[in-house]
């Protein structure tokens, strides 16, 4: 049972990562966020469906638990680390930016001509109002009071800030 | 079952000892990384339960608890490592005043606390070197880009930031 556990949660990741590249070609940048939650609830039903035919319900619940326990952690480990430093870090981009100038390097003055604080605060509205967490109304934004992804990871900053402090803040 | 609630406290036991460790060296002035080398002991705990038979499923025992450690690896990276996250301070700016535009929210950056300082970050790391006023990637931060470039390339990413 325990390979079984491990095989079909790494076969759910492979799944997640292959539908992942299809659907990010038709979809929204702004959106990655949601669709990659909607691609997880949709490889974890689909691997439930499986599971019941597969195992029968003896073993099932075990199984199933266990299979969606390490399947959620390794697409959350995914996203802090590999997808957010890639969709959204500065430090990241910064360094593609480099690269890209070649041996001939860049300054400064060229970095901030095509990316720049305006840039920058635009792409995070952009991704804010793709997810329905912000109104835009002419120059104005207005955030809305819904239950938000970017909220509830904030809320997880903000508890491992309280557990670890640091002198900085 | 008996699995699960090892795996929970022998995480709880690391992460207590954790947060004590970093008190204590923050204290001394001092937050690191290598801090996060005190979960050994919840996977001690682990290779304990397993050698007196204890886990039922130990191969998926210790992946959970690997991916448990390494989702907390990733936070505690972001805390050693502070700096202005546009996201969250963007959030922040909305928490205090429902409305904003896109000028006020511009102007809680700097170029220098957004920018520059993470190009010295880049230059400390030696992922890029500077010559005058004109930055180089190195090897090291050629390789790395090459490899998020791939990446980006094929779930159609094309540029992060």
């Amino acid at each position: 049972m325990d390979t079984i556990i491990l095989v079909s949660a790494l076969i759910s990741f492979i799944v997640f990562c292959v539908v992942q590249m299809i659907v990010f070609r038709f979809t929204d940048e702004d959106r990655a966020l949601l669709w990659l939650m909607k691609i997880f609830l949709m490889v974890e039903g689909c691997s439930l469906f499986a599971g019941y035919f597969l195992w029968g319900r003896g073993a099932f619940v075990e199984i199933v638990l266990w299979h969606a326990v390490i399947f959620m952690l390794l697409v959350i480990s995914y996203t802090l680390t590999v997808f957010s430093y890639s969709e959204a870090s500065i430090t990241v981009r910064l360094l593609g930016e480099i690269s890209r100038s070649g041996s001939r390097g860049t300054t400064k003055n060229e970095i901030i001509k095509h990316y720049n604080l305006g840039s920058i605060v635009k792409r995070r509205l952009s991704r804010f109002i793709a997810n329905g967490e912000l109104v835009a109304n002419g120059q104005r934004y207005r955030w809305k009071n819904s239950v938000s992804l970017f909220l509830l990871r904030e809320k997880t900053v903000r508890l491992f800030q309280m557990l670890f402090p640091s002198w900085q803040r | 079952m008996s699995d699960g609630i090892i795996i929970t406290f022998a995480f709880t036991c690391s992460l207590i000892l954790h947060i004590v460790i970093h008190r204590v060296l923050l204290k001394q002035g001092v937050v690191t990384i290598k801090s996060v080398r005190v979960y050994i002991i919840g996977l001690a705990i682990l290779i304990i339960s397993f050698l007196n038979n204890m886990l039922l499923l130990p191969l998926s025992s210790f992946v959970l608890y690997g991916l448990i450690t390494l989702v907390m690896y990733a936070y505690y990276l972001g805390l050693c490592h502070p700096a202005e996250t546009p996201a969250g301070m963007i959030l922040r700016a909305f928490a205090r005043k429902k409305t904003q535009t896109l000028t006020e929210l511009t102007r809680l950056f700097t170029v220098q606390g957004l920018l520059w300082n993470r190009i010295d970050q880049l230059v400390v790391a030696g992922l890029v070197s500077r010559k005058g006023e004109r930055f180089f990637v190195t090897a090291k931060g050629g390789f790395i880009a090459r490899c998020i470039w791939v990446y980006q390339k094929f779930f159609n990413r094309l540029l992060g930031g």
